[in-house]
């Protein structure tokens, strides 16, 4: 039976998402200041981990502020992505298949071969 | 010497006769599970081989007295020795190899996790978790479902997935994926790929990267099929194939609803209830 919880991946989408909201690098503590109290509000340590994954990742940039303090900044802007064309590099790229399992994985034509062959299966006549 | 070359023989015997034995017949697309872990069995237990005959011949060669005259003559000592050495500078050069080979499988992984962090923090709608794993709801109009191994597991389901499949079938969809990251196939497309890259003019890991592709595809179609039912699994792989034109997909659904035939009569309802609810585009 299928277990629903909250999701743990939340906290990064929305760090994302309040950086490139934001018109400036912003620190951890005016991060957590932009989340909705309504919500969970994530402890300091768990944002900057947060960060720091995102930094690792390279989609987040660090950088010192005038006062010392570490500030954060998106590495690039989100207009710069659609999700057409990152599902397209996602799917595109050859050398992505040991990490990424995708339900419509296309099988070659010999995998084809021998699912028609164990099923007694005719290959299908292509469309001119 | 006997244990010595008893083990160098397994090896190669193991790494000859697997392509021979495993890529051949119908069987493995009735019994994917099995024929999966007999390739993971013959990889393994060759390596083991191998290395277990360099350490034998290690241990022989640092027994081996050079100053007391050897009854039998000088030339098996030599053997050892030779081998010995000969095996540590390949073992150095596997060891290297191995390292240049798995720095770009390294790299694309990094690449798709910071492809798909982008595309959940601009697209995504809904984040739950099932059974234990995170499953991401993302805006795209491509019909698509796939799962990212390693540490930050997770699944992505597309909106236009999500409206094209009932609950049943998305359900089953998510379980396929979930079967994926629960069954480690991340790691055995892995373990594979770089086989295959280290040897790319060897036949056993030719076939081996090429059988573990399908042979995963079919465990985890299995496994959805056990857990929500074989016609919910082959109706989605059906809908998919017809979404996307992929005969591949109906192949899967028909081999799992001709699995459901085999079983004897709970397996024959089966296949009744799944062939009045689905269009199989099977052609027989």
């Amino acid at each position: 039976m299928l277990v629903v919880q909250r999701a743990k991946g939340e906290l990064r989408t929305a760090v994302l998402r309040i950086l490139w909201a934001a018109d400036a690098p912003l620190t951890a503590k005016q991060i957590r200041s932009s989340f909705d109290e309504s919500d969970a509000v994530p402890a300091i340590t768990t944002l900057l981990t947060v960060l720091d994954r995102l930094g690792a990742s390279g989609l987040v940039q660090r950088g010192p502020s005038p006062s010392g303090e570490a500030v954060f900044a998106a590495s690039a802007p989100e207009s710069q992505f659609t999700a057409d064309a990152m599902i397209s590099a996602l799917l595109n790229a050859d050398d992505s298949s040991a990490a990424l399992m995708r339900f419509a994985g296309e099988l070659d034509e010999g995998h084809l071969e021998i699912l028609r062959t164990a099923l007694n299966v005719r290959p299908a006549a292509k469309s001119k | 010497m006997v244990v010595l070359l008893s083990l160098l023989g397994y090896a190669v015997v193991a790494a000859l006769a697997s392509p021979l034995l495993l890529s051949r017949g119908a069987w493995r697309v009735r019994y994917p599970r099995l024929a999966l872990g007999l390739w993971l069995a013959a990889f393994l237990s060759s390596l083991l081989a191998l290395l277990g005959s360099l350490s034998w011949s290690i241990g022989l060669a640092m027994g081996t007295d050079s100053t007391r005259s050897v009854p039998n003559g000088w030339l098996g000592p030599t053997v050892i020795v030779v081998f010995a050495w000969v095996g540590l500078a390949v073992l150095g050069g596997v060891i290297a190899l191995v390292a240049s080979r798995i720095e770009p499988i390294d790299a694309a992984k990094r690449r798709a996790n910071q492809q798909l962090m982008l595309l959940e923090a601009t697209s995504s709608y809904r984040q739950v978790m099932v059974s234990g794993i995170q499953v991401n709801y993302v805006e795209c109009a491509a019909p698509l479902a796939m799962s990212f191994a390693g540490d930050d597991r997770r699944i992505v389901v597309t909106s236009q997935l999500e409206a094209e499949l009932t609950p049943g079938q998305l359900r089953s969809v998510i379980e396929h994926e979930r079967a994926h990251l629960t069954h480690h196939h991340g790691l055995v497309a892995s373990l594979s790929q770089l086989n295959h890259a280290c040897l790319p003019a060897f036949l056993g890991a030719r076939e081996f990267e090429r059988s573990a592709h399908l042979l995963v595809e079919l465990i985890a179609d299995d496994c959805a099929s056990r857990s929500c039912g074989v016609v919910d699994s082959a109706n989605a792989l059906v809908k998919v194939g017809q979404l996307r034109g992929s005969e591949s997909m109906e192949l899967r659904a028909a081999r799992l609803v001709d699995n459901a035939g085999r079983l004897p009569a709970r397996g024959i309802r089966r296949i009744r209830s799944a062939a009045s609810a689905t269009q199989f585009l099977v052609r027989r």
